[in-house]
């Protein structure tokens, strides 16, 4: 997956996508501090969110 | 064409790390009492004057407590956009929610980190999440004129459960005082060490707890769990009643001929969830159990569930029997259960815009009623463990298809009715154009939607980790991927551009402060508005705002309004 350097954002009920240069951070520097972060206290942040009864 | 009345409900799971572990968590409902007050430096709220305990919003939107039972103060926190025409503005304020509440979690004053999770599985399995709701025709005279004579045979049934539902709140109110008085005799006869149990057993822990800030179940648990088996029994017959008439009648055929899109949308709109060492396309399809129910209620997960026809009618006390004539009504809600909480902008705008546009074309009558599986909730579970898109699902016209064929199949009726359409709108344009590249993009080149479809995102970043990594690492992946925090995966995937945003800042900072035009929250808002800061008795809900007390209060009728501008 090669980095992207922009971010795309649409003008209202448009079909074209309009490119907007912004600053952003190197996807591989973003994935080794998810990758570091998920092994972090993994079990502890899993009881964290613990919804008991369920929902709808 | 794309401008019924729509809304989505979101349940988020709370989560809250503490900022010393040594101490004690506070309770679910006591994080949501925080937060609220956060949203409410933010916007105007006030109290909603529903079935369950929560806020309506300047917007027109509402956030809920959402609990199964008073005991433990456990629940999640549930968003409610206002009513929207078209998906986009459905989009539009669905982001605007997601940002209130993850600023309120942001600002709150608790002791410690609180977060929204916007998902719908928790690593115990217990499912929660999303409905969409959109409103449908009943279908056709004849349909019409059998849903509501069913409703006139439906009546003593339901005048039954009335009666049930007040005598037993009649029965609760006399057991508190007689209990207390039992209570009050019975002290001083009681060795001191079985006061508290006693009390706690007879009146619940409301009066045994040491500190008056701590949350405590105002009921005895076991009240609480006899009374809603009771309140079932008693309003039995009329929900048997109820979902035999819709069953048979109201909504069925566009149910029928909805549900194959329904079955077949993860591909494109799953969220994706790590499962036993397994990917699955959606972390809510494994979960349904029945194509109608009144989700919840008896153990039934439904695709469609009937509930929202159910409650207020038999609930709602004095409102109960305009409720019930507002059944009458040639237009209801349709409830689907069966979608998965978004991330990506993309996923989620193509989930609710592709149905809509399907609804368009089954009340154009273009979509043909053999387009059906004969067991759609065992396909369900296939197809959500079918990543190659090869395996072939048999339709009731003997059909066999692959999951991406029955979504271009749609695709192509959803065509037809476009061009049948003297003037289709641009919107509906782009959702058609939009919907055939991402099916495209499945087939050919997958790697292109990470950053627009929440599973192939997910499952791009499980591979990342370790060959070796542990469940409960791939696990925490799979749930922070949905936190609305800085800290959440998703989120720190749109810093690298990889992302894609449909809405303008702006639009998501309008959709924070202003209700969408010509519906019925337009003119919720304005009530809310006018009157939330004034000395008068004021009640919002869904359909109505009441203002003042007894005979003398004006209930305004959201419904039957003419829709007007923001």
């Amino acid at each position: 997956m090669a980095e992207q350097q922009v971010t795309q954002t649409e003008t209202p009920n448009n079909t074209t996508p309009v490119t907007v240069p912004v600053e952003t951070v190197p996807l591989n520097t973003v994935l080794a501090s998810i990758m570091r972060d998920s092994k972090k206290a993994a079990t502890d942040y899993l009881n964290q969110v613990h919804v008991r009864h369920g929902g709808e | 064409m794309l401008d019924r009345l729509a809304g989505l409900e979101t349940e988020y799971a709370i989560r809250f790390d503490p900022d010393d572990p040594s101490r004690e968590r506070p309770v679910d409902y006591r994080l949501y009492e925080s937060l609220i007050a956060a949203l409410r430096e933010q916007i105007l709220t006030v109290s909603a004057g529903e079935l369950k305990e929560g806020v309506f919003l300047g917007t027109g939107g509402a956030v809920w407590f959402e609990r199964v039972r008073f005991t433990g103060g456990f629940g999640l926190v549930e968003g409610s956009t206002p009513e929207c025409r078209g998906p986009r503005q459905l989009l539009q304020y669905q982001r605007g929610q997601d940002e209130l509440l993850a600023t309120a979690c942001r600002d709150a004053k608790v002791p410690g980190s609180l977060t929204l999770i916007k998902n719908d599985r928790d690593s115990h399995g217990n499912v929660y999440g999303a409905q969409e709701n959109y409103e449908i025709s009943i279908g056709s005279a004849a349909t019409l004129f059998a849903w509501r004579i069913g409703l006139i045979f439906l009546l003593p049934f339901l005048v039954l459960a009335w009666v049930g539902y007040g005598l037993i709140w009649v029965g609760i109110f006399l057991y508190v005082i007689l209990a207390g008085l039992a209570y009050f005799f019975l002290q001083f006869f009681l060795p001191s060490h079985w006061r508290e149990p006693v009390l706690r057993v007879m009146l619940g822990e409301e009066f045994t707890k040491q500190d008056p800030s701590a949350y405590a179940c105002p009921v005895p648990t076991w009240l609480e769990i006899l009374v809603p088996n009771i309140i079932r029994v008693v309003t039995g017959p009329f929900a048997v009643g109820l979902y035999l008439l819709v069953n048979w009648t109201a909504g069925r055929s566009i149910r029928r001929r909805l549900l194959p899109f329904l079955v077949s949308r993860p591909v494109i709109s799953g969220a994706g969830l790590a499962s036993d060492g397994e990917f699955r396309l959606s972390d809510k399809s494994d979960a349904m159990n029945c194509q109608l129910g009144y989700n919840g209620m008896i153990l039934d997960r439904p695709v469609f569930s009937i509930g929202h026809l159910f409650k207020p009618v038999v609930f709602s006390n004095w409102s109960s029997f305009r409720e019930y004539l507002r059944l009458f009504h040639p237009k209801q809600r349709l409830q689907i259960c069966i979608g998965d909480s978004n991330m990506a902008e993309e996923a989620e705008y193509l989930r609710i815009a592709t149905t809509m546009l399907v609804l368009d074309a089954i009340e154009a009558d273009l979509v043909p009623p053999d387009l059906r599986f004969r067991r759609p909730i065992r396909v369900l579970r296939d197809l959500n463990g079918d990543l190659s898109f090869q395996r072939t699902y048999r339709l009731a016209d003997g059909r066999k298809l692959t999951s991406v064929e029955i979504q271009r199949e749609y695709l192509r009726l959803c065509q037809t009715y476009l061009n049948s359409h003297p003037t289709p709108t641009a919107e509906a344009l782009d959702v058609i154009n939009r919907w055939e590249e991402t099916l495209n993009l499945l087939q050919t080149d997958r790697d292109k939607l990470v950053g627009r479809l929440d599973w192939v995102t997910k499952s791009f970043l499980l591979k990342q980790a370790e060959t070796d990594a542990a469940t409960d690492v791939l696990k925490k992946i799979d749930i922070r991927y949905h936190e609305l925090s800085p800290d959440g995966y998703y989120q720190q995937l749109t810093s690298t551009g990889l992302t894609r945003s449909i809405l303008t800042p702006e639009e998501i900072e309008t959709a924070k402060h202003l209700p969408p035009p010509n519906t019925p929250a337009t003119i919720r808002s304005r009530y809310i508005r006018e009157f939330s800061g004034e000395n008068v008795a004021f009640q919002v809900n869904w359909n109505t705002v009441t203002i003042g007390r007894g005979a003398k209060a004006r209930v305004i009728d959201l419904t039957s309004l003419e829709p007007v501008s923001s």
